[in-house]
């Protein structure tokens, strides 16, 4: 009989990398179906590219360089998932294979893979390409669907002249909330990530921190900044991005305390980008930003460790 | 009711319930093995030196080896019978420990006993020494020897005396079964303690998944002013020292200090009990309650001499269940694997758990995706991920620096991890590196 001999603990939580993923997968089904439901087919088509070029290049870059395969973890998947949700129905279809290269390659394996990059690498993506492209990336289809016979405008393959965030007036609450608008396939219908947020908080996956206090700042300085706090918050996509592109673990500080700095000024930047910055729209770049100072918070953020008091205190 | 506990922790709740139930509800059984092979360095310190020879007739309870050192405590013979043979095994430690094997003439004949009496009336000054002459050890698990932890310096005091009754450990309930049988038992031995240290107060510690415990403790104590019981959450590592004294107390044990240096000792309930029987019955610690499960065929609470072989206390519970993987001395989170099932039980050793080939397959280091998980559960507030860094960059120095030598090695993080890094194992392997460092420089 031959026994193993370890060292503790002998067992381990049933919980791991790839499950944490699934389940951010399932968080986004909410979403994905709504994406699609909005904007039909093309949304569908632009979903499944990004996500399958994502999976491909994880497979080639790490095939290519002999090193161990990493897709059964799921990572890929959620990438790929991430990039194409943060494009318009509306994109050239080379532009989600792009994005998926620039996130898998670029931003993630060349910094040693998962766990490694510094910046989420869909957001990275969609950032070059807003650079780059912004024409694209910035004229959104109007929905093909809407819920619940709302009177909002839809065409097939039309665009809308603006997004919602620079002229929301004609928009009901209700509009706002379901998604009867246009926009990125993911973070039109508010609804749907607000089930997906529950989900991740309900499983544990993520903590509440981070889009928490994101949220939060953003609706307390539009307030102060003569905004409606909900409409703005349910136009652009400070709710997606704070429930599933500022959560992500590894550009996001460790820390409860860390996390909720990082939201904090997440919040601000946004804010200071939609009212004085040059694009209607900063979540993408504020949740980056914080990803580079990201090291800086965890390096800040001390903690007072058990047991750091005064000997025999009487 | 008031729920005492600590910040951090984890709950291998699912795990730690179904493997306790298959024995908590057993009551203690005695089991004699024919031939006990009794180890000299059971507890923490110099090794005890034989003083018998292969040849030797030995009775129940007497010494069979002295004491070395200033913590050092003697070792007894737990059953009569012939010295068979003094040699050496590999157990749990690096290098082979000393052994002394026993021939069990089955007849349990005690030395001479000498009573103390009453452990209300017996005088102070006579406790410690007489815990000391029993040979007590922490039977928690982690073997200090008592009488060095109710030996108080000059300039320190104690005003509480905690039972840890917690049992936090996945798997294990022979604390559990211990408070239910035994209890008054537990009280007396608590008693002894606190007059030994000068202690006002006493409290016995008990997680609130055992409310029989809880119960049975509560009637033992009752009319005893200064004892009462403290209802713990259920929640890892609740048992442990440190968490438990500022759970119970709200204090915390100084940064490389010790639990005096927060005006509080810790006993385990089974090392209580056996302060008891050594002072009112003069008996030294020859057997203790072992739970034996996991992949055995009947799992069931055991009242084991100490040097039984894992494979008798295996057999007497029906055999193995499968193909045992691996082999713990205590419970699933801060047990230790043994090399082999001829490894006797020792005073230490609360729990024998068998676990399955598949249960003891390791899984591969993924790469740290920086959830946070160890951060939160960390009951000393580390952050195990840097830690881990350090400690593969080979960076000891500044691990150190980050606290390293503060972990107290209780396995949440390595549990909560889903990269399934091995974070704890790096922190032993840091920790006795430094240990050996400091020893060096000595």
């Amino acid at each position: 009989m031959k026994l193993a001999v370890s060292s503790g603990p002998h067992i381990l939580t049933r919980e791991t990398t790839q499950t944490l993923m699934l389940d951010v997968i399932i968080a986004l089904i909410p979403t994905v179906a709504a994406g699609i439901y909005i904007f039909g087919s093309r949304a569908a088509l632009v979903l499944a590219i990004s996500v399958f070029s994502s999976v491909l290049f994880e497979f080639i870059w790490r095939k290519a360089l002999k090193k161990s395969l990493t897709i059964k973890d799921l990572s890929a998947v959620v990438t790929g998932l991430l990039i194409g949700l943060n494009l318009p129905s509306s994109v050239p279809l080379w532009m989600p294979v792009l994005a998926s290269a620039l996130a898998i390659i670029l931003a993630k394996q060349l910094f040693g893979g998962l766990g490694h990059n510094f910046m989420n690498p869909a957001l990275f993506a969609r950032a070059v390409l807003l650079a780059s492209w912004p024409l694209h990336m910035t004229s959104y289809n109007l929905p093909q669907r809407v819920f619940f016979g709302s009177s909002a405008p839809t065409g097939v393959d039309t665009l809308a002249s603006a997004t919602p965030l620079i002229n929301s007036s004609g928009l009901s609450m209700q509009d706002l909330l379901l998604g009867n608008i246009p926009g990125s396939i993911g973070e039109v219908c508010k609804i749907a990530i607000i089930i997906g947020f529950l989900y991740l908080l309900f499983t544990k996956t993520i903590t509440w921190e981070v889009p928490v206090s994101f949220i939060g700042t953003v609706a307390l300085l539009g307030w102060l900044l003569g905004e409606d706090p909900v409409r703005y918050l349910l136009t652009g996509g400070v709710l997606f991005g704070a429930v599933f592109m500022a959560t992500d673990y590894v550009t996001n500080p460790v820390q409860r305390i860390g996390q909720f700095i990082f939201g904090v000024l997440c919040g601000v930047i946004v804010v200071v980008i939609r009212k004085y910055g040059g694009y209607p729209e900063g979540v993408t770049y504020a949740i980056l930003f914080m990803n580079c100072i990201t090291p800086l918070i965890d390096r800040y953020s001390k903690k007072k460790i058990y047991g750091e008091v005064k000997k025999n205190v009487q | 009711m008031k729920l005492f506990t600590f910040r951090g922790g984890v709950h291998p709740l699912k795990e730690k319930q179904a493997g306790k139930t298959a024995t908590c509800a057993k009551p203690v059984r005695e089991f004699t093995a024919q031939v006990v092979y009794i180890p000299v360095d059971m507890h923490i310190g110099a090794p005890s030196a034989p003083c018998v020879k292969k040849g030797d007739t030995v009775l129940m309870g007497q010494k069979i080896a002295d004491a070395v050192g200033g913590i050092g405590i003697p070792v007894h013979a737990s059953v009569s019978g012939v010295v068979k043979e003094v040699g050496t095994m590999q157990m749990l430690r690096s290098m082979a420990s000393q052994y002394i094997a026993i021939e069990n003439d089955g007849k349990d004949e005690w030395t001479e006993l000498k009573p103390l009496g009453s452990v209300e009336t017996v005088p102070q000054e006579l406790i410690v020494p007489a815990i000391k002459e029993a040979g007590i050890c922490g039977m928690g698990g982690a073997c200090f020897p008592t009488h060095a932890k109710l030996n108080i310096p000059e300039g320190k005091f104690i005003d509480t005396v905690i039972v840890n009754g917690a049992e936090c450990e996945t798997y294990l309930t022979a604390d559990h079964r211990l408070m239910l049988e035994e209890p008054e038992k537990v009280v007396k031995g608590l008693i002894a303690a606190m007059r030994a240290v000068n202690a006002k107060r006493g409290v016995i510690a008990i997680e609130n998944n055992k409310l029989d415990a809880i119960a049975s403790m509560q009637k033992a104590a009752s009319g005893k002013a200064n004892i009462e019981v403290a209802v713990l959450k259920t929640k890892y590592p609740q048992g442990g020292e440190k968490q438990l004294i500022d759970a119970v107390l709200g204090r915390q044990v100084p940064s490389g200090g010790l639990p005096m240096d927060a005006n509080a000792v810790v006993i385990n309930v089974g090392t209580s009990k056996a302060v008891c029987e050594a002072i009112e019955e003069g008996k030294p610690l020859i057997s203790r309650i072992t739970t034996v499960t996991g992949a055995v065929k009947e799992p069931d609470n055991l009242l084991l001499r100490i040097g039984t072989p894992v494979i008798d206390a295996v057999n007497a519970c029906g055999g193995y269940a499968e193909t045992p993987g691996k082999i713990l001395f205590g419970g699933t989170m801060t047990g230790n694997a043994i090399p082999s099932d001829n490894v006797p039980v020792t005073k230490a050793n609360n729990g024998i758990v068998v676990l399955t080939e598949k249960e003891a397959i390791i899984p591969k280091e993924d790469p740290c995706i920086r959830c946070g998980r160890c951060v939160d559960v960390c009951p000393i507030y580390l952050k195990p991920n840097e830690l881990k860094v350090k400690l593969v960059l080979g960076r000891l120095e500044e691990a150190q620096k980050k606290h390293l030598e503060d972990c107290i090695l209780c396995g949440a993080c390595s549990y909560i991890c889903p990269a399934r890094r091995l974070l704890t194992p790096a922190f032993k392997e840091g920790k006795d590196k430094l240990a050996m460092m400091r020893r060096k420089k000595a």
